[in-house]
């Protein structure tokens, strides 16, 4: 077992921590499914209002393979097409079905499928039917991923236990509740790259996962320790990780980091033929009831999941999709949760802790903070000043905007904002 | 800051802010301060006094005439400045001199270089300089002494020697006890000197609340101690050499802990603030060594200062 230190923060605790473990969530009696959940062409609708639609039957999808198709996460009727708005406040066309007629696979025994006798395209085919996208920053269509990295034949897969943003634990509980399954489609997923090695990189905090998958797994994977760090599990991180290890040494390959629940969505449709319709997430902040993790159907409204932790104790300061580093910010409470919602966060005041923009103090924090050493504060100033091309030659595109410059500042100077805006 | 920049990521911040770091860095300040204060009685606490009042006027008056920044009464950078300079002054010093130095420490050593964070000299350090230079026939700072800050009863530790520590076969030398209690010099000497346990205690504040990289204070410590040991010949010649007087009988743990721990005035990477810490260090012990300077730790970090922007531009990346 290798162990590698990385720069960046140790993780700001949570106010109040989550409950171990996830429950089902009552299902919603109104779903709204948005269809644009992935980075890649636009789908359409393929059913018509009042139609009677079955729960995880293909209800909307688009020519191309950068098209991704979305399954009703509810069986009932289709009784709204038109738009939504998401939780940024922007509009997305979306189908609303409401809650009729009975379920195929709530409470159901699901055959299981032998996936070992199925060669990669009949793999990908799967996957790509079962509308599964990456979880991480951008929600690429896992599919595409996967075959532009089978075509390369050079990626090393690896289980990313190595999230260390507060709240976003979700994939920790799924992880020790279903390390089988999560096990089983990360082996898919390397048998579709025809992958070498088989890399498991975990932070120093996140060792039940750990512990559950290597029961799994055994020896055939090699773990990599990183600290307990904000952030730990950027792609350059882990092919340092990685490439600190005799395995990676001297090699040119592609990391391919699959977090947890993007395994356990391909376990579910290769092994189960279940499509995405639903997800573990994390409800978390000093303003919830009860925190806690909840399996919820995709389309369901944040105003319902947080119902179901109990509703908010206190007027939170802010609702966040995602983590509070990294999240988006909810600005309708009522928009649906898509596919790569990890978490739901309402932070207090207290939490959130942001101030008026004084005058820098040079304090340095920011350039202690950065994970990829560069000098946020320069930056800005070059920035400011309209030196864009002396920016650039201080590393303006190497920010990988974790936010961790604008979090640790005290003088509350938006950082990462202006140097994201000035990269666009 | 625009609505559309409030609505991106981060949406927590930590929770230090500017005025809390200095609101903290006051807090830890006052717990010497008030040991040395009901040590040198009245005198001490007008001393104090005029000079932390000094220092919030001046900054008053400054950012009056500046527009880069207003003026907030629980702003505390002015206190924390005023109290560094009270605590670098002796407690002899007039009311009013320390009055003026606070505000020469705010005028010249915050604003003419700019403002808060534009500085790379201590402040507190620019109002007794600059005092020191107008006054040159009078030492206004003078280190090293002997009175002991805590006046504890020789029966008692009679006691404890032989009821606690004899037993344990562990003897103490009266000069021993002297370091322990800490040796401070009401007449002459700064206000704080010889504090070590409430500088220690009131630097829990320090590294509790994060404000003070512990890799700086270390990297001083470090270099000071070895360079005065190095310089000054063996341990068994206790004398000049000796790491534990150059520590115990100078104002270094106050220097250390508290004047490094103003934000402005350190390196910006650990990197950084090693080598600031280890040339500071290695130029105090040469100063306490030869005996130069009255005030090594204070002259060391004074001339370290300059080397800030040096260090900054060779440890961060730069176009």
């Amino acid at each position: 077992m290798s162990r590698t230190r990385f720069s960046g923060i140790r993780p700001v605790k949570e106010l109040r921590k989550l409950e171990r473990g996830f429950w089902n969530a009552a299902v919603p009696s109104t779903c709204v499914v948005p269809l644009q959940q992935h980075v890649g062409s636009s789908i359409a609708p393929l059913v018509k209002k009042g139609d009677v639609v079955r729960e995880g039957m293909i209800i909307a999808d688009g020519p191309g393979r950068f098209a991704v198709p979305i399954h009703a996460p509810i069986p009932g009727k289709v009784s709204f097409i038109g738009t939504t708005r998401l939780f940024d406040g922007t509009s997305c066309p979306a189908i609303m079905i409401e809650l009729f007629g009975e379920f195929d696979r709530l409470g159901r025994e699901t055959e299981r499928r032998q996936w070992e006798s199925l060669d990669p395209p009949m793999l990908l085919e799967s996957i790509h039917q079962a509308g599964v996208v990456a979880y991480g920053a951008s929600p690429l269509p896992l599919h595409l991923l996967l075959r532009r990295n089978a075509l390369e034949r050079n990626a090393v897969v690896v289980l990313d236990l190595a999230e260390t943003e507060p709240y976003l634990t979700a994939d920790t509980e799924l992880t020790c509740t279903y390390p089988d399954a999560v096990a089983e489609g990360f082996n898919i997923i390397a048998s579709i790259l025809g992958s070498n090695g088989k890399h498991v990189v975990s932070s120093g905090g996140n060792g039940r996962a750990l512990r559950a998958v290597r029961r799994v797994l055994g020896r055939s994977v090699r773990v990599h320790r990183v600290a307990h760090r904000f952030p730990a599990n950027l792609e350059s991180q882990i092919r340092a990780a990685i490439l600190g290890s005799r395995s990676g040494n001297g090699q040119s390959f592609r990391v391919m980091p699959i977090r947890p629940s993007t395994a356990y969505a391909v376990y579910e449709a290769v092994v189960l033929a279940k499509p995405q319709i639903e997800r573990v997430i994390a409800v978390g902040g000093g303003a919830v009831a009860r925190p806690a993790h909840v399996r919820v159907r995709i389309g369901t409204a944040v105003a319902d999941i947080l119902a179901e932790c109990g509703g908010l104790t206190e007027t939170p300061s802010r609702v966040i999709a995602g983590g509070p580093l990294t999240g988006s910010i909810v600005t309708n409470i009522n928009a649906p949760i898509v596919k790569n919602t990890t978490a739901v966060v309402a932070l207090t005041a207290k939490e959130t802790g942001s101030g008026d923009t004084v005058s820098c103090i040079r304090c340095g924090a920011c350039v202690r903070a950065c994970p990829v050493a560069i000098n946020p504060t320069l930056i800005h100033d070059l920035i400011r000043a309209g030196r864009m091309e002396e920016a650039e030659q201080a590393g303006l595109s190497e920010c990988v905007e974790c936010g961790l410059c604008s979090h640790v500042c005290p003088a509350r100077i938006p950082l990462v904002q202006r140097i994201r805006e000035s990269k666009r | 800051m625009s609505s559309a920049v409030h609505r991106t990521f981060p949406h927590s911040f930590r929770a230090l802010t500017v005025s809390g770091i200095y609101r903290r860095l006051s807090l830890a300040m006052v717990i010497p301060v008030s040991v040395a204060v009901a040590a040198g009685g009245i005198t001490a606490l007008i001393m104090v006094s005029a000079t932390v009042a000094g220092a919030v006027a001046a900054d008053h008056v400054a950012t009056r005439i500046s527009p880069r920044q207003g003026f907030s009464p629980v702003d505390f950078r002015a206190v924390y400045v005023g109290l560094a300079v009270a605590a670098l002054l002796s407690v002899d010093t007039p009311p009013l001199v320390g009055a003026g130095s606070a505000a020469v420490a705010i005028i010249v050593g915050v604003w003419l270089f700019g403002g808060p964070g534009l500085y790379r000299v201590h402040p507190a350090l620019v109002g007794p300089a600059v005092l020191g230079v107008s006054f040159s026939g009078s030492a206004i700072i003078r280190e090293g002494g002997a009175a002991p800050a805590v006046q504890v009863s020789q029966e008692l530790i009679a006691r404890l020697d032989s009821l606690v520590l004899e037993p344990l076969g562990v003897r103490i030398p009266q000069e021993g006890w002297q370091l322990l209690f800490g040796a401070v010099v009401p007449d002459g000497g700064a206000l704080v000197l010889g504090l070590v346990f409430p500088i220690l205690l009131g630097s829990l504040i320090l590294f509790a609340e994060d404000l003070l990289p512990a890799v700086l204070p270390g990297s001083f410590l470090f270099f000071y101690t070895l360079g005065v040991w190095l310089l000054g010949g063996l341990p068994e010649n206790w004398g000049a050499g000796s790491p534990l007087d150059a520590v115990f009988l100078t104002q270094a743990p106050f220097v250390m802990l508290y004047l490094t721990a103003d934000p402005g005035i350190r390196p910006a990477t650990t990197v950084g603030m090693v080598a600031f810490g280890g040339f500071a260090g290695t130029l105090a012990a040469i100063l306490w060594i030869t005996g130069s300077v009255a005030v090594p730790t204070v002259v060391a970090l004074f001339v370290s200062g300059m080397l800030v922007a040096v260090l900054d531009s060779l440890t961060t990346r730069r176009p």
